[in-house]
């Protein structure tokens, strides 16, 4: 096929970055683990009203976006069928994921391992980190029940509160609920072994055993307000729940002190460009921007981000009237990348100047 | 590649995504008019071209064949959004064309821009899909017309309506050209 004429295309932003398709496939290598099925929940336009009134109310009901696959595009009656049935597991994918459920719905997880979470109505689940040696989540409120694959080689933690509860391939139900007291935790296994962890306390919980405590913080909120995170994969899990929460200065700083202790860490290409993307759109900060992005491509090994750090960095010179900068930049990306992914926004950039 | 990816190999899979996602999440992201619902739309779109991939005969087509199913995929998910305005289920929100726009746009492309994402708010799905393929990624006609598997005659019928709401959207702001 042909491009002609003027390309407007190119005069619009970027709609991702590399990094975002890298986070991308780690959802769709996810779903196409499961049983092969055609169609799309929140793709169905079925043709009667009646059935579409169904659809949309079902659809509606959840914060959690519906990608369930599901049956090929019904008539009516089988539409109002399928709005009858369970939703299927939604992906949890990326650190930093949130699920949240409705007061009246609750949702089936699927994290790429198999192990599978039923959260329950009003209840919200973040995935603090998933790496090779060990996956985390937080039950930040409402029930869940973790039907946790055994894994030698990953620890899995669901953390609530300041209590981590570590699980060797298990089935358990969690809840936390707010008291007059504070909150309160109580877990129950029903198959394998659970190891509730505390503060000052550890103990192990068997099949058909429940436990009970009151807690009092997060851990996150923990680490933020007493010792600062020791490893690159703590600061990287601060500075996603303060981007989460809207504090994006507290992100960057998080971002920068990874960057700064822990520059052979395989997270900090990643940090350093994730920290100029803050500064440069949120912080309105492109000297600063430019010299993250710069970092990125010093320590990035795969070629794709230091491409995108390359093109990022010219753009936060542009924005910062750098000229000389900028056209050297510019070039140095172009005699690089002739054919790069942003060689056309590249180009447009200090022109003029 | 494409071959491999055929035979359900997870490794060229994801090479496919890799090479291709910046292509798709552009396309989605021009398609929608805004980053809502965008990781959604990439995601399902990848997921439906892995699914039907052995019905690709020519492996040589797979871009334009990829580019065929999202937009097909987008066109469900504006109709479903539209369903859900209608209903009162979703608020209609106003696209916002400056976020749109890359800093350092030519004059003449930012106006156009502006005008076409004013445009599409007010256009059935397929008017909207046909403006946006050949008015801002620069198609063809009849490569548009096999982007959307329709008939030229139907391209051709709306993109008229599309340039009558355009030429109201431009009226209404006192712009003549």
């Amino acid at each position: 096929m042909n491009r002609p004429e003027l390309r407007l295309d190119e005069h619009m932003i970027d709609a991702a970055s590399q990094a975002d398709v890298a986070r991308q496939w780690l959802r769709i290598e996810a779903k196409l683990a499961k049983p092969v099925a055609r169609g799309h929940a929140w793709l169905l336009i079925p043709g009667a009203v009646g059935a579409a009134v169904a659809v949309a109310l079902v659809l509606s009901a959840s914060h959690v976006r519906p990608s369930a696959p599901s049956a090929p595009a019904p008539s009516a009656p089988m539409a109002a069928r399928r709005v009858a049935a369970p939703v299927g597991p939604q992906a949890l994918a990326g650190d930093g994921a949130r699920v949240e459920t409705g007061s009246e719905t609750a949702r089936t997880l699927a994290l790429a391992d198999g192990s599978r979470i039923a959260l329950g109505a009003g209840g919200s689940v973040l995935l603090a980190h998933s790496g090779k040696n060990e996956v985390r989540l937080v039950l930040e409120r409402g029930k869940a029940d973790f039907d946790v694959l055994p894994d030698a080689g990953r620890r899995f933690v669901v953390a609530v509160a300041d209590v981590d509860f570590v699980i060797a391939g298990a089935r358990f139900v969690v809840s936390v609920s707010d008291g007059a007291a504070g909150k309160t935790v109580t877990a129950a296994v029903e198959r394998g072994t659970v190891e509730v962890r505390r503060p000052n306390a550890r103990s192990l919980l068997l099949a058909g055993e429940s436990w009970s405590g009151g807690v009092t913080a997060t851990p996150a909120a923990s680490n933020e307000r007493g010792a600062a995170p020791e490893d690159a994969r703590s600061l990287l899990a601060v500075a996603t729940r303060a981007r989460w929460q809207g504090r994006q200065r507290d992100a960057a700083a998080a971002l920068e002190k990874l960057c700064r202790r822990f520059p052979n860490d395989p997270r900090a290409a990643l940090a350093a460009f994730e920290l100029g993307r803050i500064q440069l759109d949120t912080l309105h900060e492109p000297a600063r921007a430019a010299q993250s992005f710069q970092l990125a491509m010093t320590l990035a090994r795969e070629p794709v981000l230091r491409e995108d750090a390359a093109a990022r960095r010219t753009e936060a010179l542009d924005r910062g009237g750098d000229a000389s900068a900028c056209r050297s930049a510019r070039e140095a990306y172009l005699s690089e990348y002739p054919t790069g992914a942003h060689a056309g926004r590249v180009t447009g950039f200090c022109r003029d100047r | 590649l494409v071959a491999a990816a055929q035979r359900g190999e997870l490794r060229a899979q994801e090479v496919l995504v890799k090479k291709y996602g910046l292509m798709v999440n552009g396309l989605c992201f021009r398609l929608l008019g805004s980053r809502e619902d965008l990781d959604d739309l990439v995601q399902e779109s990848f997921l439906q071209a892995f699914r039907s991939l052995k019905t690709l005969d020519k492996p040589e087509a797979f871009r334009g064949w990829l580019s065929a199913i999202v937009v097909r995929t987008a066109h469900n998910l504006i109709r479903r959004r539209r369903l859900m305005s209608r209903l009162g289920l979703r608020a209609t929100r106003p696209v916002a064309v400056e976020d749109l726009i890359a800093p350092g746009a030519p004059l003449e492309a930012m106006f156009e821009l502006g005008s076409i994402y004013r445009a599409v708010q007010g256009l059935p799905a397929k008017a909207r899909i046909a403006l946006v393929l050949r008015r801002i990624e620069g198609w063809q006609l009849d490569e548009v017309a096999t982007l959307m598997g329709a008939s030229l005659a139907s391209v051709k019928r709306w993109l008229t309506d599309a340039d009558r709401v355009l030429a109201a959207e431009r009226t209404e702001r006192g712009v003549r050209r």
